[in-house]
């Protein structure tokens, strides 16, 4: 008699000790993780592909009034069990998008579950950063497909775990995760007012548009302008998008806040466009479609993206600060002058 | 310890009864040269009392504030609640002379008694000095009058050689930001026995310091949050709970996430987030208070009242809770008018708002605003707006009201009765309970 070899075993001893220590009575039974983890890897609706943010919880409320100016949906009361978990998805699913967000809210008995968001000013502090804090007398556990076949959960208490449903091997580093260090290399030379909200903008921004983008690159320099190498052969905007700026002029009221969302869809071109983009470190947009000689001698192995990223990196500190790189997978590498 | 304080008024004699004549009165003005007081004698022994007493005058609010500006004055601007004002701007451009007076007392400098006198030596210069020229041919300021305003010039200001400012909660505001306080730290127990005027005072300084500072200086105003907000927050009223929400919620719509998250760490500690508002619609709220406040207190006032009350007006009916105090506050100064009277269409207008305010608001107000609510009080002082203060509890019955500060409910059974003594009393009491001043 053959035994059946699943990931679901794997995955059910890989989490157990993450859904004790989050504390939600509903993660009692490790299943309903797995199951969650198991259904968010290639989630669908009518042929969709969806990434809702889900966020489980035992205090909704107190989660609310931590989030001012914040929106809240609930949409219904379900068993709190795994058919309970897939109903709260399926209905909630196909309105998580805009910055609403899955809440399901752990009552011992059942689950209530529906939609939630942060303020939606586009400069605000970002939900994640108020929520996944170990001070919070509740918990909150996270849920999150951040590419295909991979899922990251997250605990308040400071767990945190990438589940690739895949065959990568366990040492290989999870999709986006050198956003942190991009954004800190984009905003390092910006003004110290205008820098956290900056960064806060850019991540939400960039986070949402690495996870569709079909892989790029993202150069950045210490120069007011892009080196030459770059600027050669690419495009350079006359009047480089300028991000702290247009943080402050909307802090001020100068500007509404439609101005600074509009640069997200130009944001998402450019990173379905081939080559390079290119900020300065004072969080300026410069430039993109920008392409570099590459040499065959280099000895990279890899496809025409991986070996622009071995060659701009020999020009760090030589008018580049850091050097982004992420493959159509979502593999990605990071290199900066600081690290 | 409820004696302890960060400071106590000087209450040494300065002037002794003794001096009678301006001569030797002005004897006792150590801060004034030998020219400037054989030109006061001179003007009194002639008879122009008002040229000897606005000159005066004139030096002894140079000399207060000369004095103020000692404390720096971004501290002065975030006691009188102008966030708009830094270590750049002129002290003279900032402080009115009713500013100076007041801050002198908070901080000090003059006991309340003093800056009362000093108070009503200014109405008379005021008074003096806006009469038209056809009256003030007729009335003129008197000799008794003269020495009064003489004496507490030089007993409240001009007879100090030097003040030493407030110095112990001088050094408690540096260390807010340029030091990490910890929980033992003697100032940490200090501020908890202090009047209330401090714990609201720190809780402005706090708060205005997340704003504007950053690097160390952060770091270590967001520690002193941790400690300070923890330690005093069962002792702080609604009013002060909800400007830590209100700082919290802009912080976040800002985008500042090290601010946001110092601040959540203290609102968690207090369980505080009850007092974060649901929105931002109160900033927009206190705006209009402020405007308010700069129309009544600034030049032409009669005149340039109108304007934001309307503006007020316009932003709805229903007032949000975070705003609630600045708002009543603003709408009683307009009602309640001063010395001079109201302005008429903007006291319509207050009142059209202040109608609609229900009980349950009023007891709020009451309880949790009024007790520390010196810029009223201090107008219950005065006749004219005491009456217009009674008639208006009168109007919307505001007398059997569940109350729980005693000296509140005494103001309000006086108010009801109409007995403007005992009304003033009782406003007087408030503002010592309040400043922890025993003269």
């Amino acid at each position: 008699m053959p035994t059946n070899i699943t990931f679901r075993t794997q995955l059910l001893g890989g989490v157990s000790e993450f859904c004790h220590g989050s504390q939600l009575p509903l993660l009692n039974n490790a299943l309903i993780l797995v199951e969650l983890v198991v259904l968010l890897a290639r989630y669908q609706e009518e042929g969709v592909a969806l990434a809702p943010n889900i966020y489980i919880t035992d205090n909704i409320d107190a989660i609310g009034s931590m989030l001012p100016d914040g929106e809240r949906l609930k949409i219904g009361v379900a068993e709190a069990n795994e058919k309970g978990l897939k109903q709260a998805l399926k209905k909630c699913a196909p309105l998580a998008a805009g910055g609403w967000l899955i809440y399901i809210q752990d009552r011992r008995d059942n689950i209530e579950y529906g939609l939630f968001k942060g303020a939606s000013n586009p400069i605000s502090v970002p939900v994640d950063d108020i929520l996944m804090d170990p001070e919070l007398d509740f918990s909150v556990v996270k849920a999150y497909q951040i590419a295909n076949d991979c899922v990251e959960i997250r605990c308040n208490n400071e767990s945190h775990h990438y589940i690739f449903l895949n065959h990568r091997k366990e040492d290989s580093p999870p999709p986006l995760r050198y956003l942190d260090e991009l954004i800190t290399a984009i905003t390092d030379n910006s003004h110290a007012d205008e820098k956290e909200p900056t960064a806060g903008f850019l991540k939400r921004l960039l986070f949402e548009a690495l996870r569709k983008s079909h892989g790029c690159i993202i150069a950045v320099t210490n120069l007011v302008e892009a080196p030459r190498f770059l600027s050669e052969d690419g495009v350079m905007l006359d009047e480089p998008i300028n991000f702290p700026e247009l943080v402050r002029s909307f802090r001020n009221n100068e500007e509404s806040s439609s101005r600074i969302d509009s640069k997200e869809t130009l944001l998402n071109g450019m990173l379905n466009s081939d080559g390079i983009i290119v900020f300065n470190n004072s969080g300026q947009l410069l430039g993109y479609n920008c392409f570099v000689k590459t040499k065959q001698e280099d000895g990279v192995v890899g496809g025409a993206r991986k070996r622009a990223f071995a060659t701009i990196e020999k020009e760090l500190g030589r008018g580049l600060s850091a050097v982004f790189m992420q493959s159509q997978d979502g593999w990605s590498d990071f290199k900066g002058v600081s690290q | 310890m409820s004696d302890l304080t960060l400071w106590q008024p000087d209450s040494k004699e300065l002037l002794p009864a003794s001096a009678k004549t301006p001569a030797e009165i002005s004897n006792y003005a150590v801060q004034l040269s030998g020219r400037d007081k054989t030109q006061i004698v001179s003007a009194f022994e002639s008879g122009h009392y008002e040229m000897a007493i606005n000159y005066l005058w004139g030096k002894a609010t140079a000399a207060l504030r000369k004095e103020l500006s000692t404390v720096g004055v971004g501290l002065l601007g975030e006691m009188l609640g102008k966030t708009d004002v830094d270590e750049h701007d002129d002290v003279d451009d900032i402080l009115t002379a009713k500013d100076t007076i007041k801050l002198a007392e908070e901080l000090g400098i003059v006991s309340s008694t003093d800056g009362m006198r000093l108070r009503h030596t200014y109405e008379i210069i005021t008074h003096f000095s806006q009469l038209e020229t056809s009256d003030s041919d007729i009335e003129e300021i008197d000799e008794s009058e003269a020495i009064s305003s003489l004496k507490a010039c030089v007993k409240g200001v001009l007879g100090r050689p030097k003040v030493e400012v407030a110095k112990r909660f001088i050094d408690f505001r540096e260390a807010l930001d340029s030091e990490t306080l910890s929980e033992g730290d003697q100032r940490v127990e200090m501020l908890k026995g202090s009047p209330y005027f401090f714990n609201k005072l720190t809780i402005s300084v706090l708060m205005s310091a997340v704003k504007k500072n950053t690097g160390a200086n952060l770091d270590h105003t967001l520690a002193n949050i941790n400690t300070l907000v923890p330690a005093i927050w069962g002792n702080l009223r609604d009013a002060e709970k909800w400007q830590v929400g209100q700082t919290y919620a802009e912080a976040y719509a800002d985008g500042k996430s090290t601010v946001v998250g110092g601040l959540k760490s203290a609102l968690l500690k207090v369980k505080g987030f009850d007092y974060v508002p649901e929105n931002l619609r109160s900033s927009t709220f206190l705006k209009a208070a402020d405007a308010i406040i700069k129309a009544h207190e600034g030049l032409n006032n009669f005149y340039n009242e109108a304007a934001p009350v309307r503006a007020l007006s316009k932003l709805g009916s229903t007032i949000p809770t975070p705003a609630l105090p600045a708002c009543i506050s603003a709408l009683l100064c307009i009602v309640l008018g001063n010395r001079y009277g109201v302005s008429w269409s903007a006291a319509d207008e207050a009142k059209g708002i202040l109608s609609v305010i229900t009980n349950d608001r009023w007891v709020y107000y009451f309880n949790n605003v009024l007790p520390g609510d010196v810029r009223i009080l201090e107008k219950l002082s005065l006749d004219r707006p005491a009456t217009n203060w009674c008639a208006l509890m009168k109007q919307y019955q505001l007398f059997d009201l569940d109350v729980k500060n005693k000296n509140v409910g005494l103001l309000l059974a006086a108010t009801k009765s109409a007995e403007l003594s005992r009304v003033q009393r009782f406003a007087s009491a408030l503002i010592q309970e309040y400043y922890g001043k025993k003269s």
